[in-house]
């Protein structure tokens, strides 16, 4: 990872916590992340360094005022003007990981086609930290893509229980 | 001709010429010789009228003879013809004597000189014959080392054609062998590609296949995933995973 992830990812964990509204700002920026990752659209419009930087700006307060915290739509803001916005997903996945490791957790990113409960969440969250042998935190992101079922990664470790990979290896067994 | 053959030779030749004209000069000497004048019965002779008896001898055989008649008859011997066949004794005599030089000269300096000349001249073909023998002896062998330089020549000319052939031969099998195994490598390549592009195709079909119809029953999956589903998957997989 470079240096300057590293450093944009410690400069805005010490900014969420200075605001004391640590877990909220991390979920809304990791689904932020997840967005801008998964849509072509909203990625190259962020990263066009030819569109003016109030358009760009005016995109992310389009898509988070209202709905995310202002420290959230400010850090977003601030990336994208600073130029980062193609490295936005690894800061701001950076940034995670080191407010976990704070509380001495790791992130257990979980894909599902559909928002879990709390229930399913913390269930999820103990039968990952069984799994793994560690302490997680599980950081969902709706992804219809995987159809049905979840997938969770815990740095390296995959498990894929989801119908797409079900198809996947269906069809390479045909 | 050496040189003293030549003299010889010479001295043959000259020798008569210069015997046969002095007795003719003697000859004429003594025909030209101041005769006595004759008086036959006190009538003056001339020389040419006492006809060939020009010596004293006859002249006072003809003065002295007793009676006219036969002063008559011996002066008219005088002018009696001469034997057509029997020369006159002094021409004989002279000849003789001309002959017998002759004769000496040429036992003396001619025969042994014809003799010599006939020894080198017979020396000179034997040396020649032997030559000509050495000669023809050496050309039997320089015809022989040649003709045995021809056959081994020809020996080697028919055993290069001979290799020459073989190696074509050689050149040939290993040729025709060569394009044979090309043709089939060339064969076996075509096979190859043949079946591995076979083999692709139907890969490529059975993807196509097994694409399609996952694709189709993801469809299938996504139409009949609805929300209890879609619970019972998410707890399924909880439960999986937290007994692993």
């Amino acid at each position: 990872m470079s240096n300057k992830v590293d450093v944009y990812a410690k400069a805005i964990a010490d900014i969420v916590a200075a605001e004391g509204f640590s877990a909220e700002a991390e979920d809304e920026l990791f689904r932020f992340a997840r967005t801008f990752e998964s849509n072509d659209t909203l990625r190259m419009a962020l990263s066009d360094p030819t569109l003016p930087l109030e358009r760009r700006l005016g995109v992310v307060e389009e898509l988070m005022v209202g709905k995310a915290l202002t420290i959230s739509t400010a850090v977003a803001s601030f990336l994208v003007s600073a130029g980062h916005a193609s490295d936005l997903p690894a800061i701001i996945d950076r940034f995670v990981a080191l407010a976990a490791e704070s509380r001495s957790h790791e992130v257990a990113e979980v894909r599902s086609a559909v928002a879990l409960t709390e229930t399913q969440i913390a269930n999820l969250t103990g039968a990952l930290e069984r799994a793994t042998g560690k302490n997680v935190e599980v950081k969902v992101v709706v992804d219809e893509s995987v159809l049905g079922g979840l997938v969770a990664r815990v740095g390296d470790t995959v498990i894929d229980g989801t119908v797409r990979h079900r198809l996947d290896q269906l069809k390479d067994s045909i | 001709m050496r040189l003293h053959h030549k003299i010889a030779a010479g001295v043959l030749i000259a020798v008569p010429m210069l015997l046969v004209p002095a007795t003719a000069a003697f000859a004429a000497e003594s025909t030209t010789a101041k005769a006595p004048e004759l008086t036959i019965n006190g009538k003056p002779v001339a020389v040419h009228e006492i006809g060939e008896c020009k010596t004293a001898a006859k002249i006072l055989e003809i003065i002295d003879a007793p009676t006219k008649e036969e002063q008559t008859k011996k002066l008219e011997d005088c002018y009696s013809a001469a034997s057509p066949i029997l020369p006159k004794m002094s021409e004989i005599f002279w000849g003789g004597i001309a002959w017998l030089i002759v004769m000496v000269g040429v036992v003396k300096f001619a025969i042994p000189a014809l003799k010599k000349t006939m020894a080198a001249r017979s020396e000179k073909i034997k040396s020649d014959l032997e030559s000509a023998e050495a000669a023809k002896n050496s050309a039997n062998a320089e015809l022989a080392d040649y003709r045995a330089k021809l056959a081994d020549a020809q020996s080697e000319a028919n055993r290069i054609i001979d290799e020459g052939r073989q190696s074509a031969d050689g050149v040939r099998t290993e040729l025709i062998a060569k394009a044979e195994a090309d043709a089939a490598e060339i064969r076996s390549r075509a096979n190859d590609e043949v079946r591995i592009a076979s083999d692709r195709a139907m890969a490529d079909l059975h993807q196509t296949v097994a694409t399609l119809s996952v694709d189709l029953a993801g469809k299938i999956v996504e139409q009949n995933l609805d929300v209890a589903t879609q619970q019972q998957l998410i707890d399924s997989y909880i439960n999986s995973v937290g007994s692993n």
